[in-house]
């Protein structure tokens, strides 16, 4: 890793002072040109010396979120600039698509390794998207429900004998359309009578015994969600 | 225009009425004059018709018919002439003539009855002039009835002369106007007046022409019958002038005045002693009696009485008394026949039952409008007064609403307060959390040393914090039964089912000291607890147990139960790890357990009345489990509450009945000896006494006071009929008005019901948000407490530990993480707490700013510098979307940290708080909060959606 600039921003001068000593023990590369523990202060150095790395904390002064606004007015004015947030906003998850939507390289919670010289490394050879290990986490939590949610869907439609027209029934009836409107669909070969029957064919695949009784649409529909036959994420209309 | 068909039908019918009359059918009479009553309601004709019933019943001596007859004809006159310029020229000349024909029939009924100034004065009613004009008929019978004599007053000469004078003139216009019947009526007393020589003469003395002009008349209409050829007034010309009349008569075929006139010729004859002839002729009168006897079932009693007299008087100058005797009875029977007082007993018993049935009606319409009125004047009251007080009720629920809706909002409003500077405590104890972390990273003991005097000194003021609001009693201790919140419990009945678990909750009246909000939340959570570790077919139930001084309340289940050492663990250690609890994949994740345990810990040292506070559960794997909390019980004493028609009366005086019967029975026994001495004009004296007498005897003198009566009777009948209609109408209207009211009531009512349905919802809801409110803080303030006595340790035991020399690095390491972990998870159950967004008021920003106007000033107090004013600045940015607001707050002495935890200013700490709230709610990240020379300088978006 070559050598480079950073600057800190970091309002705690405790933790300014841990972060300080990581990079001195671990990143013996970093060169801390400047610690800013506020807004005015970072701009002032930003003016002294241009720096290759921003280690910015979204919590300053009073405010948990202003570093947002920091990061979006650091990437309009230095494009090449490498920003990473070093944070303690640990559950705030939208927080931390706000501050990659302003332009952040990565982002590093103050919880578990906290800064990672790998992560600093990754980020200075221009690598998007760097996240520690909670983070990461997090990430693959959702990310094995989306897909597993899909692979759901899958055995659903193996489990419950779903085909294609009971998919696509169901599919429209969760879009609010009449029996009549889905046998009006382009390519769909059935009339208002066999949805009918269709329909009183899916509850009896879809429910058990004592369960069937007084199914309506509705009912049928939200069961469908819950069995993952249909995806929330992909319910849209056909192409007319 | 059936109208003016039934009119003249009617006019037919007292046409066809009158023919009768003079043909002597007088039932049939009476029975064409009733078809007129129903026939219409011209009151002319009806008028005409009341004088043709009068006419007929004269004849037929019905007193009571003519009475009444005669009244209505009376009335109905006053009120046909008020209305007289709506009748047309016919009608006019028919009211005329009914009026007329009225009074002369009067004026007959007095004359025959000898009450002469009666028929005097009623005659005089009778318009001459107009009558002359209008109708002959009634002019000749006019002249006629004066002509008759008696009705004139004056001397006896002139009143002589007037009476010929009116025969005369009587006599020339219906000769002029061939009116047979009255020239023979004329001529008939013409032949009375002059029958005497004295009568003669006088007449001749003043009108001598005229006299011999009565003679011309039997001359000039002589015919076959009368061979009496004189041209000028002899002796002979009385009796030839009714001979001739009589001759007029019977051709006419009026047998009634044929019969008269032959009792006039016989008592002429009578006078002039040719007894037998006078004989014959009354004969040939009773011959005239039987005819009209066959014609008709009513008799004409003084028709006939006068006949029988004479034939009782010929008789006994031809000296057949005995026949003289019969006769005189029959005569005697044909007076008694027209006595009034008749059916004067039956009359008054018709009267008093007429009476009766009409004042029972008028009673019954009065009683029932009494009825109906005070109904519906119970039911106005009643619809009123509920309504009113249903109002009133509605208006005072509605007060009480709003108070209470008042109350509660404020209390709501304090609470949110609270739970913001609760948030804020949770806030200051997240910030220790960057530094526990730092210490577990950092190998430099130095910094762990630093670090550890950090979390110590915000320990100290999260200690603080808490201890300030620990001079408060924060919970809401009251005494309250527990069947509400067991009700409660039970609504959540269906969640259990859906899982397939029967839930049990008991009935209870067990009164309890608590904060009953807090019972219900730890009741649910156990609840909760119960159903998520009880498997389908599985069973959850409360169970209440009472010992003296407490109440146990046990959620028992019948689920997966816990391990010795999680029972161990719950009952006896402050802090546990929920996730550690249960087997396999039944672990735990919630703080519930440690938040009833902490409240009832709480509870526990309120005061020495909760001593009794305990939490526990028994368990065993695979059977279930029981957790248990108690609360104070208080005894309920029991009181036994014990809950608490004036009837028309005729009076005649009985002594002057018995006087004058002796006096007319004494006329008539000197009437009869007179009759029998055949001293005539003694007989005829006491024969008008008797008369008189027995007329006042039999005189009903009620009688046409009776026939007001009925008169007015019916016409009171009638206004019984009204009232009834009246009050039928008037109840109708009562009724839909009190429909109406009662209707718009229920509106109104419905209108407040719908309102106060609003309120109790609003209340409700500020309920709910309240006891909401209430738990978080109350859990907040537990969990706040356990942190701060669980974890004030460590760091100071961190510190001496890594300012010691002989360091054992893994020792360190270890109480690190042990401090880490028990953060963390306290920390946790805090958070939880504060996981859900709260919504935002104009009172959350008017404490912001009452925040940090105060901590500006505690600054500047605590620096005991003088704190002049805080000077507050607002600019506003129109963004779009959102709007961007600055604001900056001056005053003297600011720290720099001052909306830092180590600046240890608590009112600044609530309101970043409030601000981060703000900026997390607002959806635009960037707020700036931090004081820069003295100056605290906030910027903050707001959306313009949650500006409106």
């Amino acid at each position: 890793m070559d050598k480079f600039k950073v600057i800190i921003v970091e309002d705690v001068q405790l933790e300014l002072k841990g972060t300080e000593q990581i990079f001195k023990s671990d990143i013996p590369e970093a060169d801390i040109i400047g610690t800013a523990q506020n807004e005015s202060e970072l701009w002032k150095l930003m003016r002294l010396d241009k720096p290759d790395l921003v280690l910015l904390d979204l919590g300053l002064g009073g405010s948990t979120t202003v570093g947002v606004d920091i990061c979006r007015q650091l990437r309009d004015r230095y494009t090449d600039l490498k920003i990473l947030i070093f944070t303690g906003e640990i559950q705030n998850e939208r927080l931390w698509i706000e501050v990659l939507s302003a332009g952040a390289d990565g982002i590093i919670l103050k919880t578990g390794n906290l800064l990672q010289r790998d992560d600093v490394q990754l980020v200075m050879n221009g690598r998007h998207l760097v996240f520690n290990e909670p983070i990461l986490e997090k990430i693959m939590i959702r990310f094995r429900k989306s897909v597993m949610s899909e692979v759901q869907q899958n055995d659903a439609l193996i489990d419950y004998d779903i085909d294609e027209y009971d998919e696509r029934y169901l599919r429209h009836l969760a879009l609010g359309y009449t029996k009549e409107m889905i046998a009006g669909l382009k390519g769909m070969p059935f009339g208002a009578k066999s949805l009918e029957k269709r329909q009183a064919d899916l509850i009896n695949r879809l429910f058990s015994g004592s369960e069937k009784t007084g199914v309506n649409a509705t009912r049928l529909v939200t069961r469908a969600l819950q069995l993952h036959i249909l995806n929330l994420d992909n319910l849209k209309a056909d192409l007319e | 225009m059936s109208n003016d068909y039934s009119d003249g039908k009617a006019q037919a019918l007292n046409h066809l009425a009158f023919v009768a009359y003079h043909e002597m059918r007088f039932s049939e009479a009476l029975h064409l004059l009733d078809s007129v009553y129903s026939l219409t309601n011209n009151q002319v004709e009806l008028l005409c018709s009341d004088v043709m019933r009068m006419k007929v019943s004269q004849r037929t001596g019905d007193f009571r018919i003519f009475y009444r007859a005669w009244h209505s004809a009376e009335s109905r006159t006053k009120r046909i002439y008020q209305e007289m310029l709506h009748l047309t020229q016919d009608a006019v000349q028919r009211l005329v003539y009914a009026t007329n024909e009225m009074h002369i029939i009067a004026s007959t009924y007095y004359f025959y009855n000898r009450q002469d100034s009666l028929s005097r004065s009623e005659i005089n009613q009778v318009e001459p002039i107009v009558t002359a004009v209008r109708d002959t008929s009634e002019w000749i019978s006019y002249l006629y009835m004066l002509g008759s004599g008696g009705l004139i007053a004056g001397d006896s000469i002139s009143v002589a002369i007037e009476e010929f004078d009116n025969l005369m003139h009587a006599y020339t216009v219906a000769k002029k106007t061939d009116n047979l019947y009255f020239m023979a009526n004329s001529m008939q007393a013409l032949a009375l007046a002059l029958e005497t020589p004295k009568q003669q003469s006088v007449v001749r003395e003043h009108r001598s022409g005229a006299l011999n002009y009565v003679g011309s008349i039997v001359e000039r209409d002589t015919s076959d019958v009368i061979s009496h050829t004189s041209s000028v007034f002899d002796d002979d010309t009385p009796l030839a002038l009714i001979k001739r009349s009589r001759h007029i008569f019977h051709v006419y075929g009026d047998i009634f005045q044929e019969a008269n006139v032959l009792r006039t010729e016989s008592e002429l004859l009578f006078r002039k002693g040719r007894f037998n002839e006078s004989l014959s002729l009354l004969d040939s009168a009773l011959v005239l009696i039987d005819i009209q006897h066959g014609r008709d079932s009513l008799r004409v009693p003084y028709w006939e009485a006068r006949i029988y007299e004479r034939l009782s008087l010929t008789c006994s100058a031809l000296n057949d008394s005995s026949q003289a005797l019969v006769y005189r009875n029959k005569y005697l029977e044909c007076l008694d026949m027209m006595r009034q007082d008749l059916e004067e007993g039956a009359r008054a018993d018709e009267l008093a039952q007429y009476n009766l049935r009409l004042y029972l009606r008028l009673g019954l319409v009065a009683i029932l409008s009494i009825i109906v009125i005070v109904s519906f004047w119970i039911l106005f009251r009643y619809v009123k007064r509920k309504g009113r007080i249903r109002a009133d009720e509605f208006i005072d629920r509605q007060e009480e609403l709003r108070e209470e809706i008042r109350e509660l909002t404020q209390r709501l409003e304090k609470e949110k307060l609270a739970h913001i500077e609760r948030r804020s405590k949770v806030s200051l104890a997240e910030s220790v959390v960057p530094y526990i972390n730092r210490m577990l990273h950092s190998n430099d003991s130095q910094y762990v040393i630093e670090l550890s005097d950090k979390i110590i000194e915000l320990n100290d003021l999260l200690t603080r914090w808490i201890q300030v609001r620990q001079g408060r009693l924060s919970m809401n201790i009251s005494t309250f039964s527990l069947q509400p919140i067991l009700d409660t419990l039970a609504k959540n009945k269906l969640t259990y089912q859906k899982k397939g678990i029967d839930f049990q909750v008991p009935v209870t009246d067990v009164q309890l000291k608590g904060d009953k909000v807090l019972t219900l939340f730890m009741l649910n959570t156990l609840c909760d607890n119960a159903r998520k570790y009880t498997p389908e077919g599985g069973k959850v139930s409360v169970e209440i147990k009472e010992t003296e001084t407490y109440v146990e309340l046990s959620v028992v289940d019948n689920g997966c139960g816990l391990s010795e050492e999680d029972v161990d663990a719950i009952n006896n250690n402050k802090v546990f790890d929920a996730k550690s609890i249960g087997t396999g994949n039944q672990k735990g994740f919630g703080f519930g357990l440690m938040n009833c345990k902490g409240i009832i810990g709480q509870m526990k040292k309120l005061s020495s009345r909760f001593q009794c506070c305990e939490f526990g559960v028994q368990s065993k794997l695979g059977t279930g489990s029981r957790f248990w909390f108690r609360l104070p019980r208080v005894l309920v004493l029991v009181l036994c509450c014990t809950i608490q028609i004036g009837m028309y009366a005729r009076q005649l005086s009985s002594n002057d009945k018995e006087y004058l019967q002796e006096r007319r029975d004494s006329f008539n026994e000197l009437a009869v000896d007179a009759q029998n001495s055949h001293r005539w004009d003694l007989y005829r004296k006491y024969n008008i006494e008797h008369f008189k007498v027995h007329r006042r005897l039999t005189a009903d003198p009620d009688l046409p006071k009776y026939a007001a009566r009925l008169h007015t009777l019916e016409s009171e009948a009638r206004w019984a009929l009204v009232l009834t209609l009246l009050l039928v109408v008037s109840s109708l209207f009562a009724f839909i008005v009190t429909v109406r009211i009662s209707r718009r009531r229920r509106k109104e009512l419905s209108g407040y019901e719908e309102m106060i349905g609003e309120q109790e919802e609003q209340l409700n809801r500020i309920r709910f948000e309240l006891d909401r409110l209430y738990v978080h803080n109350q859990v907040l303030d537990n969990c706040l407490s356990t942190i701060k006595h669980e974890t004030m340790y460590y760091p100071a035991r961190i510190r001496q530990m890594a300012s010691s020399e002989g360091i054992n690095p893994e020792e360190l390491t270890q109480l690190e993480n042990y401090y880490n972990d028990i953060y963390t998870l306290l920390l946790a159950q805090a958070q939880q707490q504060t996981a859900w967004r709260m919504s935002l008021d104009g009172n959350v920003y008017v404490e912001l700013v009452s925040r940090i106007v105060s901590s500006v000033r505690n600054v500047a107090n605590v620096q005991g510098v003088g704190f002049k004013d805080v000077v507050i600045n607002k600019t506003e940015k129109d963004l779009g979307k959102t709007r961007e607001i600055r604001f900056t707050v001056q005053g003297t002495d600011i720290p720099d940290n001052l909306f830092m935890p180590d600046c240890g200013n608590t009112d600044a700490l609530v309101a970043r708080e409030i601000l981060r709230m703000h900026d997390a709610a607002c959806g635009h990240p960037g707020l700036r909060l931090y004081v820069e020379n003295n100056e605290i300088i906030i910027t903050l978006w707001i959306n313009s959606k949650l500006l409106s």
